[in-house]
């Protein structure tokens, strides 16, 4: 799957058509994994990431001809998936990140996902428990840390792409940003 | 500038190395559950578990539930009502029936009798005819038809 470094990149090059010809089923088609994968990682719920991805592209395509295009698409189709699932967190905040929701997988099961290049048994051991550490320090996050967290770290998006799809400020991003590393980083420090 | 660039020159190896765990962790993920739900989406359509699946989570949404529960309720005290209805109706039917077949069985007998005495009455009213007949032919001939009477009785005319 292509990275968002080299998506972006692809968009900076097509920044100079209009957002008019750009075909949106084209653009759906190549961000929906993208958006489908923050939402996943946001609400650690297949279906509601399922769901609200098709909400998200629904909602894109209704404003697609108000896209001005003063950012790239990308940020754009994200800024809507942040609003959705800062909705779908509101609805389930009394038990959301606390408890296993009904479809909500658990970290510990989440962290069983790995990349294959982990050669040896052991290797394989200390990257599961180095992701477990990091989801169970993202449970402790707020929501607007999370989330940056989640788009810096997992999205790789520049400080400023965060700042313009979460709409604050630079700096207020940096700061979200510190907190949630230093909670990372004492849960890794703590546990190892 | 790239996210390689950005990142902190103090960041702990360690830290790194765990956030590109944890990265290419979700990666792989969202790469199986995409792939899942896409999978999922396009063969729902034609499978047998599909339809049932499709038909309970139908049965689960609450509008659905709801009208099916209100259906269910109505439809549970209109068939009693109905099935008694039905029956009331039958026995009316048959009561209506049973009391038609005595009216005609009624109106045969008093027809017969009526017939019987009709022919009865017949009889006796022609026996009286022809008596009157013979009182009336044998009663006296008037004065002016006298001699002619006498001459149909005279055994020897002259």
């Amino acid at each position: 799957m292509a990275t968002l470094t080299t998506i972006l990149e692809s968009m900076g090059k097509q920044a100079a058509a209009t957002p008019e010809a750009l075909d949106f089923a084209q653009v759906a088609g190549q961000y929906r994994p993208q958006i489908f994968r923050f939402l996943l990682s946001s609400l650690r719920d297949p279906d509601a990431a399922e769901t609200l991805t098709q909400d998200c592209l629904l909602k894109a395509h209704r404003n697609w001809s108000s896209f001005r295009g003063e950012s790239n698409v990308l940020t754009w189709l994200l800024r809507i998936a942040i609003n959705l699932q800062k909705d779908e967190w509101r609805s389930r905040r009394l038990q959301f990140w606390k408890t296993t929701s009904r479809n909500s997988v658990d970290a510990d099961d989440v962290s069983g996902w790995l990349a294959s290049d982990e050669s040896s048994p052991e290797q394989q051991v200390v990257a599961r428990d180095q992701v477990r550490l990091v989801w169970l320090a993202v449970k402790g996050l707020s929501e607007r840390q999370r989330t940056v967290f989640m788009l810096r770290h997992v999205e790789e998006m520049e400080l400023q792409e965060i700042a313009v799809a979460m709409n604050l400020s630079e700096g207020t991003v940096k700061a979200h940003l510190s907190r949630a590393m230093l909670r990372v980083r004492a849960e890794l420090g703590g546990k190892r | 500038m790239s996210f390689e660039d950005n990142k902190p020159q103090s960041e702990d190896p360690q830290v790194e190395a765990a956030l590109r765990q944890f990265r290419e962790s979700i990666h792989q993920w969202s790469d199986e559950e995409f792939s899942r739900n896409r999978t999922l989406s396009r063969t729902a359509p034609s499978s047998f578990g599909s339809i049932w699946q499709r038909s309970f989570h139908s049965l689960t949404r609450p509008a659905i539930a709801s009208a099916l529960a209100g259906i269910l309720i109505v439809g549970g005290a209109a068939v009693p009502i109905l099935v008694h209805h039905e029956r009331q109706l039958a026995i009316a039917s048959e009561a209506r029936a049973l009391e038609q077949a005595r009216e005609r069985e009624r109106i045969a007998t008093e027809r017969q009798q009526i017939q019987n005495v009709s022919q009865a009455a017949d009889a006796v009213s022609d026996e009286n005819l022809l008596s009157h007949v013979d009182s009336d032919i044998a009663q006296a001939t008037p004065d002016a038809m006298e001699p002619l009477a006498r001459m149909m009785n005279d055994p020897n005319p002259r």
